[in-house]
């Protein structure tokens, strides 16, 4: 059976070449979308000569992990190909282009390379910078609003995105937020700390195996929204006002039902926002605050204490 | 490559959010089993991985001190309990020696000197790449799938 399993690991990581070979003939209207999807049939080709690597009989368990592995990559390559074959669709904003490309490369760097593409789904988006296209920013804007100038300013925080790993500044980050983290559940939640894992007893978070996975998540959490918060600022620093209008315009009033542990509450983000604006002399539209719901915490007692 | 990410290879100590390394430690195992078998001889997994290893450790008065993010550790220490190492790992002095120990079995001239620890290496590339895998899939988790699709 391990056989088969390397043999359709390895046929399915072709198919997925072939496939872009394919899309390679498309039209493209800027030559980006051709050279990530060259980069990434690259890179899968690439995988593939390291399956080619395990010897037939090679320990089972190699195998399983190394499959296992190149099929959570064709999970993660395989959505990037229908982005960019939709990138080259006539719904597309063109004419916002050259100007959201300009903001890239004065951004991040002179030579980074941006692929939009209007998306069916009604949150802007932007993918993480991705190894294999090194110097790319694929953001995602929403279809029905590709005529909508307020679309730009949001991209600007899907920029912000980039620019926080282009700038290592989760590296930056890490210290203060682990630290914040670790004196939080050590000093006022340290008695919501025990009752929620009594058996947890230790003075460092960081010792022992239970202790550092709540370290763990609680710390991921506190990180994704600070990347969140810095980008509704980079977005406000480029965008000014535009941005307050833009954000308010897509996602006041906010959505019901339990708020995500990647973002700040829409009310936290909001105020964040009013601080940053005012300290920065940039005025808010009337009302801006109160046009948000305040979002449900939270019920789960864990998710609550570390979040 | 863009100068920020040449950089970033030049300075790069172990982070579990980066995409290449569930990959990356998946091949330092393949390589290591072909050493072993006598069917290869391609050390450069292994040694870049080592390297990313020695990375995040520093050690500044001789005492180990980690240089990576919560979550990385995590994932590192659940890795070397899944190694098969007969020691517990409970503290995080351990846990970074235990890891120091590994990057210098990688990064050894000759690898295969010791087979106890080879070994032990393999296992831990091979655990490395399922908890890293497995840690960024759950964050694609955390985002709200669609109202009405399962």
């Amino acid at each position: 059976m391990k056989v088969f399993t390397t043999d359709h690991a390895k046929k399915r990581i072709s198919a997925v070449v072939d496939e872009i070979e394919r899309l390679k003939q498309s039209e493209f209207p800027y030559t980006q979308p051709r050279d990530a999807l060259e980069l990434l049939a690259s890179e899968l080709r690439r995988r593939h000569s390291v399956l080619n690597k395990l010897q037939p009989d090679a320990p089972v368990d190699a195998i399983n992990e190394a499959c296992s592995r190149s099929l959570d990559e064709l999970h993660a390559y395989v959505p990037l190909l229908g982005f960019i074959l939709r990138s080259t669709n006539v719904r597309n904003a063109f004419e916002a282009y050259s100007p959201l490309l300009r903001l890239a490369q004065s951004t991040l760097e002179p030579n980074s390379k941006l692929i939009v593409s209007s998306e069916w789904e009604y949150s802007p988006f932007v993918y993480r910078p991705i190894g294999s296209l090194p110097g790319f920013v694929l953001i995602g804007l929403p279809a029905p609003e590709s005529s909508n100038p307020l679309l730009v300013p949001l991209a600007g925080h899907e920029l912000g995105h980039s620019v926080w790993v282009n700038r290592g500044l989760s590296q930056e980050f890490k210290e203060r937020i682990e630290e914040g983290v670790l004196h939080e559940l050590s000093t006022s939640r340290r008695k919501d700390y025990e009752e929620v894992f009594p058996h947890i007893q230790v003075e460092d978070p960081r010792d022992g195996k239970s202790a550092r996975t709540t370290l763990m998540l609680a710390y991921t959490w506190a990180l994704l929204q600070t990347e969140e918060i810095f980008c509704d600022f980079f977005g406000l620093r480029l965008f000014a006002e535009s941005y307050l209008y833009a954000f308010t315009y897509l996602i006041s009033p906010g959505r019901a039902g339990s708020r995500s542990t990647n973002y700040p509450n829409i009310k936290q983000r909001v105020c964040y926002l009013g601080k940053a604006a005012e300290a920065r002399g940039i005025s808010v539209p009337v009302g801006f605050q109160s046009a948000f719901i305040q979002q449900d915490e939270p019920d789960e007692k864990a998710s609550k204490l570390l979040l | 490559m863009s100068q920020a990410l040449a950089r970033e290879e030049e300075t790069q100590e172990l982070r579990v959010l980066d995409a290449d390394l569930p990959f990356l430690a998946v091949e330092a195992a393949i390589d290591i089993d072909n050493l072993l078998s006598n069917s290869g001889k391609d050390l450069k997994a292994m040694r870049k991985l080592a390297d990313r290893l020695t990375k995040s450790v520093d050690k500044p008065n001789g005492t180990p001190r980690s240089l990576m993010d919560p979550a990385t550790l995590t994932v590192l220490g659940e890795a070397l309990a899944q190694a098969g190492t007969t020691e517990t790992l409970e503290k995080v002095d351990d846990l970074l020696l235990r890891a120091e120990k590994i990057s210098q079995v990688l990064s050894s001239e000759d690898p295969t000197k010791n087979l106890t620890e080879l070994k032990e290496a393999r296992a831990f590339c091979l655990a490395l790449s399922r908890e890293a895998a497995a840690y960024r899939n759950s964050l694609s988790d955390l985002r709200p799938s669609h109202p009405f699709r399962r």
